[in-house]
């Protein structure tokens, strides 16, 4: 309220802020003390990644992650190689191939929550042949939300991992 | 109460930022520079360069953001690797081709630009030696790479 003086920290007064506001600012950072992880919260207990088996080909699965990617809403950003862009066209491995696909709704909702969370936008899956058996892998949000460790990210960690979930178990059905 | 949340977060994010000028997060790798963003993303892709990785793509999150009539400050993403190492990991370990290639956030914000990367160490699996020279060297790179950037002005 009153600023410190011999700081740069100023009153909050001078910035336009009511007392009220301010009191509100204070009632609001206080209440993040009910908000902390329980004790030993260790987010690596969640696994890193989320993988499923497909009984399809290659190319039958790259089909179905899109169609239930735009089933859940979302649109196809765009289809590549892990290794696009590392390798020569023709040189990379076309057995491990990205589906990425966005919900800008979410994503804005996601960047105004915390910017951070940008890095693993937008969702993808990874569809990966190797020894004659296709894969699905995808990253598990709720391994995310540990190392983000922003509590207001939780409840959207845990939407997105029922998101993935449900994709991956449509593409593999 | 929207006012005092959205500043709430202003006032936690750029906290953390602040203390990561000169803290480097288990988890998280943040930097801020007063570099504008053309300027900071120039230097960014030459540090990531002269590392010794390939830049695979650059990412425009704000163009899929403005084009359905969002506004957003510059957004990027930035993915890179080392094409032999990242062809043997996704052979080697393929749970981790959900987070290949490597990757790095950066955005502005005001007058600055920030960039944010995940701590690679969340890859890592215990008791995986050759794994572990691996990831630590993505950390030794990553921690050089955004102290550069954060003396970049």
């Amino acid at each position: 309220m009153q600023g410190r003086e011999g700081t740069p920290m100023q009153s909050f007064l001078k910035y336009g802020m009511s007392e009220q506001d301010i009191d509100d600012v204070v009632s609001y950072v206080c209440s993040f003390e009910k908000q902390t992880r329980p004790a030993g919260y260790d987010f690596k207990s969640e696994p890193l990644t989320l993988v499923y088996d497909s009984p399809y080909e290659l190319d039958k699965t790259i089909a179905n992650v899109k169609r239930a990617a735009i089933g859940k809403n979302f649109r196809i950003i765009r289809v590549q190689t892990l290794e696009d862009g590392l390798f020569e066209k023709g040189q990379d491995n076309s057995k491990q191939v990205i589906v990425y696909f966005c919900n800008f709704q979410l994503l804005n909702q996601a960047l105004a929550v915390d910017p951070r969370v940008g890095l693993f936008l937008p969702c993808r899956v990874t569809i990966v042949e190797q020894g004659g058996q296709v894969k699905l892998y995808a990253i598990n949000p709720k391994h995310l939300s540990g190392l983000f460790n922003n509590i207001e990210l939780n409840k959207l960690c845990r939407e997105m991992f029922n998101t993935y979930t449900d994709i991956l178990e449509e593409s593999t059905l | 109460m929207m006012f005092i949340k959205r500043l709430i977060v202003t006032i936690g994010f750029g906290g953390l930022i602040f203390f990561n000028q000169s803290i480097q997060a288990d988890n998280m790798i943040i930097a801020r520079t007063s570099q504008t963003f053309p300027e900071a993303m120039a230097e960014l892709q030459g540090l990531i360069k002269t590392k010794g990785y390939v830049l695979s793509r650059v990412q425009r999150v704000d163009i899929g953001l403005t084009s359905s009539g969002y506004k957003t400050d510059k957004y990027r993403v930035v993915f890179y690797g080392k094409p032999s190492e990242n062809r043997k990991l996704s052979q080697r370990y393929p749970e981790l081709t959900a987070y290949l290639p490597l990757k790095i956030a950066i955005f502005a914000e005001d007058q600055d630009t920030i960039l944010v990367t995940a701590n690679p160490q969340h890859l890592s699996k215990s008791g995986d030696n050759e794994l572990a020279r691996v990831i630590n060297q993505w950390e030794a790179d990553l921690i050089d790479i955004f102290q550069q950037m954060r003396e970049g002005h």
